[in-house]
């Protein structure tokens, strides 16, 4: 405990240190002046993310931050900046630097006849020199383009398209990183966790396309001021909202609509966005004939809004939510489960130099079921799970070699597993409440991207991260064979554990020539809160457990390098990247555990190793009339987990040795655009029967070792044509029409295998493959004005 | 009743993939071999003998054939004082006199010799402790249209103890819950100690009853690791999907060492009433 206050105090007078440094006087560290403000776009007056600086004098610059922000310190002289951004004509303006400029720049998207021509010269080499790997940037207008089921749009979908991201069951949302489970995923979406991105089981996720605006995946090498999951880290930012004049957004599908409506409050000062979406299915349903189908009530709703202020020229404030629902009903049951999570950010210039930003953010997530009142078996039965944080980031820019980043952030955890009570007088159930318990979860940071010379680029950084269960709480003890010995209770407010540890990330690029350059990564993520599920596909009812005395931290050590080369003059960014991850503590169930409802929930964890390994291999292409990008993974991941097939080591359920997508978009006029997308993977890992017992009648399987079977290969054609309308001058309406087909060329993929025994000869037993959907086209009216 | 809530949702849950459209297609899949497990189906009651245990052979999965079953073994049942041999009335089928009635309460230990796996003569043994059944009230039958079913409705108290219940019906003594598939299984977790309210434990397809049928429900008290067995072999043996099942899993077994199925002592009691 001691060494970890000193570490503390260390990383707090440091903190200290570097806001007097950045403040006042010391403007001109060094002598150096600083050229700092927001990059934004000119149509709406959004703030652009990563869009880049460039020195063109010294050949070298920066880039925007998540709230585009840039500052750059240079010695007093002339010179010529570029600022760029992909899909923005480039704005050049010359500075005779003597004193410290604000500079504000607005970027005018470029119409579609110029595009190609001018995003080649100023983007080129920018992703070989860049410090980070095993990222990648994906923006709306790709996603887009991505045929896509039932024309639903989809950022979760377009994300397991790429290499080193499976999606975990067909159709579904949930997505596995480099052979990690799901929950090792942390989603955010303007800073707060989404702890369940899917909607109607998965098929959907809580993402609507119209209101987000950025899309950024880490696949290893995530940086340290984000913590807490393992695998991966998806950074959501949600649209701003127009400041220069009211506009909006949206479609009508097959199976849903949405509209997005944003606009200025006060112009160039304050501006709102607001985005609605629903399906209805339902409605369909209902005009059915079959009673079993039209007394069955489907259907999900969400909701987005954001106001955000300039409220001076150094201070800025966000205000973000997000509220969706499920809800599936019919007379006999009842369920309905959705996320919220709120957020305000307040950003503050302490100087040129010195940029922060504030977070308070909710976060929560929530199921109920039930039958309705008024049976002997009515029951409602509810789980929850809330998080309130508080967060402080700070980026710091000395001169153009280093970047600092560091920060702070505490999260209150507030569990509750699952009440379940009996409806009504004439109802059997009682009430039957697992305990809620209670944990903070605290990270500390230290992060900074260093340039030395022209060719290496280093970054490191470290995280302390710590957390603590608090009181109230009941812990069950254990024995070895996990059977309950005794349990302790603890007062509220007390801390009755604590779990702490340091998570070093780090990497190096190296330049080999202009068109080359060498990465190399390595970075330590530990997880403290888990979920409990064993399905593969991501159900309703997930509900997440912390780790306790009984659970200690999944613990992942990352090494990851890459070679990056860019071809035909930077018409193709070509990667490579291999990587090799061990998860210590890592958590598996016990045989048929029982996950809901249990309070001895933690009897049913497994623990052990498990580790995964591959070769990514990524072609990709920004620009000319044929766009896209053809990805290969190369990978294996498996388990060694005690109580777990007799402790023999098994292949992870996301094992899937190939992996490939193709993911091209054909403009054939500025009006016309074709897409497709075909995907192939090794088929998951199954256990199958290979003995059977007679038992009641019945046939029953005796199981080979753990995921020893594969399910078939899985592959898909998906194709899209979009049809812009024709623009009118003087008028800002533009329509779009689009039509998907999901599964061209209808694969029967298998979703599920089962054994089934003849019902006229239960003597003979066959395997029956369940698939969900055949050849799906889509009608979509996408709009905006 | 945990796993029976559960099971509420999958009843309902097939209308989501009405929704998606879901097709089912037979498949060719080759498996392994496995070696050969013995298989043991029994128990004793608190009711008049014969008391049951039959044994047979586990074959490889797609063998499509019927059970090799164990001849000329030796089965004794004991509590402990009295030590009953069972008698192989049909190949692999070993029964006990009417005489043997089984006593809450007690711990019977089933003892089984001369089972010859692949050549080799093995021994096995397996116990279970007969709990006792608390009383049942009365049953109703009520018939439910948009399912077609008949339900068993069952009215009692359940008692303050921790309880496993198997229910299970008959038509005119005919036993129609006869696959261990159409067993009903409760642990009164979620309502102990509470009354029951004519709550559906059993039902009757629409075809299987005609008026002046007469109906049975069975309540049995069984031991936990034997609901267990249950909830397991039927969660193994029902439809998967990866939604909501785990990783397939061997089912427990109280025979050692190494075997297949479950030895029970239960103790049980019956209700009648009328189809109108």
């Amino acid at each position: 405990m001691k060494r970890l206050s000193l570490i503390g105090a260390l990383l707090i007078f440091g903190f200290f240190r570097l806001l007097a440094a950045a403040d006042g006087p010391v403007e001109e560290m060094a002598g150096r002046f600083t050229i700092s403000g927001n990059i934004r776009n000119a149509g709406t007056g959004e703030e652009l993310l990563g869009a880049t600086v460039l020195v063109k004098e010294l050949s070298t610059g920066t880039s925007t931050n998540v709230y585009g922000f840039y500052s750059i310190s240079l010695l007093p002289g002339r010179y010529t900046l570029v600022f760029s951004y992909v899909g923005y004509e480039p704005h050049t303006q010359t500075f005779d630097l003597r004193t410290s400029t604000t500079c504000n720049i607005e970027l005018r998207p470029v119409s579609a006849m110029l595009g190609e021509v001018v995003i080649q010269g100023q983007r080129q080499g920018e992703n070989l020199a860049k410090a980070e790997m095993s990222v990648v940037k994906m923006d709306v207008k790709t996603i887009r383009k991505i045929p896509a089921l039932m024309g639903e749009v989809d950022i979760l979908k377009a994300i397991q398209l790429l290499p080193g991201v499976q999606a975990t069951s067909e159709g579904g949302s949930g997505f596995s990183v480099r052979g990690g489970n799901p929950d090792q995923n942390l989603i955010i979406l303007d800073e707060a966790t989404v702890h369940n991105a899917s909607h109607l089981l998965g098929f959907f996720s809580v993402f609507n396309n119209d209101a987000i605006k950025d899309v950024n995946l880490y696949k290893g090498d995530i940086p340290a001021w984000a913590g807490g999951r393992l695998s991966s880290l998806l950074d959501v930012r949600m649209k701003d909202g127009n400041m220069k004049a009211v506009s909006g957004s949206g479609g009508i599908g097959t199976i849903s609509s949405r509209l997005t409506l944003e606009g200025p409050l006060q112009k160039d000062v304050s501006s709102w966005v607001l985005s609605g979406r629903r399906t209805y299915a339902d409605v369909f349903l209902r005009l059915s004939k079959n009673e079993e189908i039209n007394e069955n009530i489907l259907y999900f709703y969400d909701f987005n809004g954001k106001m955000n202020f300039r409220i001076s020229e150094n201070d800025r404030l966000f205000v973000s939510g997000y509220y969706g629902k499920d809800v599936f009903r019919n007379p006999d049951f009842k369920m309905g489960w959705g996320n919220e999570t709120m957020s305000m950010r307040w950003n503050h210039l302490f100087s040129k130099r010195l940029f922060s930003n504030v977070t308070v953010l909710r976060s929560a997530y929530r199921y109920n079921l039930g039958v309705p009142e008024g049976q002997a078996n009515s029951f409602d039965w509810a789980a929850r799970m809330v998080d309130h944080g508080i967060k402080a980031d700070l980026g710091f820019y000395p001169d153009p070699n280093n970047t600092l980043r560091f920060g702070a952030s505490t999260v209150y955890h507030r569990f509750e597993p699952g009440v379940a009570r009996g409806l009504g007088e004439e109802t059997i159930f009682s009430t039957f409440e697992v305990p809620h318990s209670f944990a903070i979860e605290s990270g500390l940071y230290v992060s900074n991207e260093q340039k030395l010379g022209s060719r290496v680029v280093l970054k490191y950084g470290l995280r302390y991260s710590m957390f603590q269960n608090i009181g109230s709480g009941t812990v069950y003890n254990f024995d070895e064979r996990f059977q309950v010995i005794d349990s302790s209770v603890y007062a509220q407010g007390r801390i009755y554990n604590t779990y702490a540890g340091f998570e070093p990330r780090a990497g190096m690029t190296y330049l080999l020539n202009e068109q080359s350059s060498l990465k190399l990564s390595y970075s330590r993520t530990r997880q403290y809160v888990h979920l409990a599920s064993n399905s593969t596909g991501g159900t309703p009812l997930d509900i997440w457990f912390p780790s306790s005395p009984n659970v200690k931290p999944q613990v992942a050590d990352q090494f990851a390098l890459g070679y990056f080369r860019n071809l035909r003059e930077g018409m193709i960014e070509a990667s490579a990247e291999v990587y090799y991850k061990m998860v210590d503590h890592a958590i598996d169930f016990r045989d048929h555990a029982e996950l809901l409802l249990n309070k001895e929930l933690e009897g049913e964890l497994r623990f052990g190793e498990s580790r995964a390994y591959g070769l990514e291999l990524l072609f990709r292409k920004n620009t000319g009339a044929l766009t896209g990008w053809v990805g290969y993974t190369l990978s294996r991941s498996d388990r060694t987990i005690r109580g777990v097939n007799d402790g023999r080591t098994y292949r992870s359920p996301y094992d899937k040795p190939h992996d490939v997508s193709v993911v091209l978009s054909y403009e054939l006029n500025p009006r016309l655009t074709f897409g497709a997308n075909w995907v192939y993977a090794t088929g998951n890992p199954v256990t199958f029967p290979t003995g059977r017992a007679v038992i009641g009648n019945k046939v029953v399987p005796i199981y080979s070792d753990r995921n020893t079977y594969r399910m078939p290969d899985y592959h898909r054609l998906d194709l899209s044509i979009t049809l812009l309308g024709k623009a009118k001058p003087g008028r800002n309406f533009q329509g779009e029409w689009n039509l998907s087909v999901y599964n061209a060329y209808a694969r029967k993929n298998a979703w599920a295998i089962n054994f089934v025994q003849d019902e006229a000869n239960p003597e003979i037993t066959y395997a029956e493959k369940t698939y969900l959907f055949s050849i799906i086209p889509s009608l979509t009216y996408n709009f905006k004005f | 009743m945990k796993r029976a809530l559960f099971k509420i949702m999958l009843l309902v849950f097939p209308s989501f993939s009405v929704v998606f459209m879901s097709c089912t297609e037979r498949i060719d899949i080759e498996l392994d071999d496995t070696y050969t497990r013995l298989v043991v189906e029994g128990g004793i009651t608190d009711q008049p003998g014969p008391q049951r245990v039959v044994l047979s052979l586990s074959g490889n999965y797609f063998e499509n054939a019927p059970p090799r079953w164990v001849e000329g073994a030796r089965v004794s049942i004991s509590d402990g004082e009295n030590t009953y041999l069972l008698v192989e009335v049909a190949p692999g089928i070993y029964e006990t006199g009417p005489e043997v009635i089984g006593v809450p309460g007690r711990t019977y230990v089933l003892d089984i010799g001369g089972v010859v796996i692949d050549g080799q003569e093995q021994e096995f043994t397996a116990r279970s402790t007969m709990p006792r059944v608390s009383a049942m009230d009365s049953i109703g039958l009520e018939y439910r249209e948009d399912w077609e079913i008949w339900q068993v409705q069952l009215y009692a108290l359940d008692p303050p103890s921790r309880d496993f219940y198997l229910f299970r019906v008959y038509v005119n003594d005919i036993l129609m819950s006869d696959t261990i598939d159409e067993y009903v299984v409760a642990s009164d977790e979620f309502f102990n100690g509470n009354y029951t309210y004519g709550i559906m434990v059993q039902w009757l397809d629409r075809a299987s009853v005609s008026p002046g049928d007469t109906v049975t429900l069975e309540m049995a008290a069984i031991t936990e690791e034997y609901a267990n067995f249950i909830w397991e072999l039927q969660d193994q043996t029902g439809f998967n999907t990866p939604l909501f099942s785990g990783p397939p899993a061997n089912i427990s077994s109280n025979v050692q060492p190494g075997a297949m199925g479950f030895f029970h002592a239960s103790s049980l009691t019956r209700m009648k009433a009328v189809i109108d």
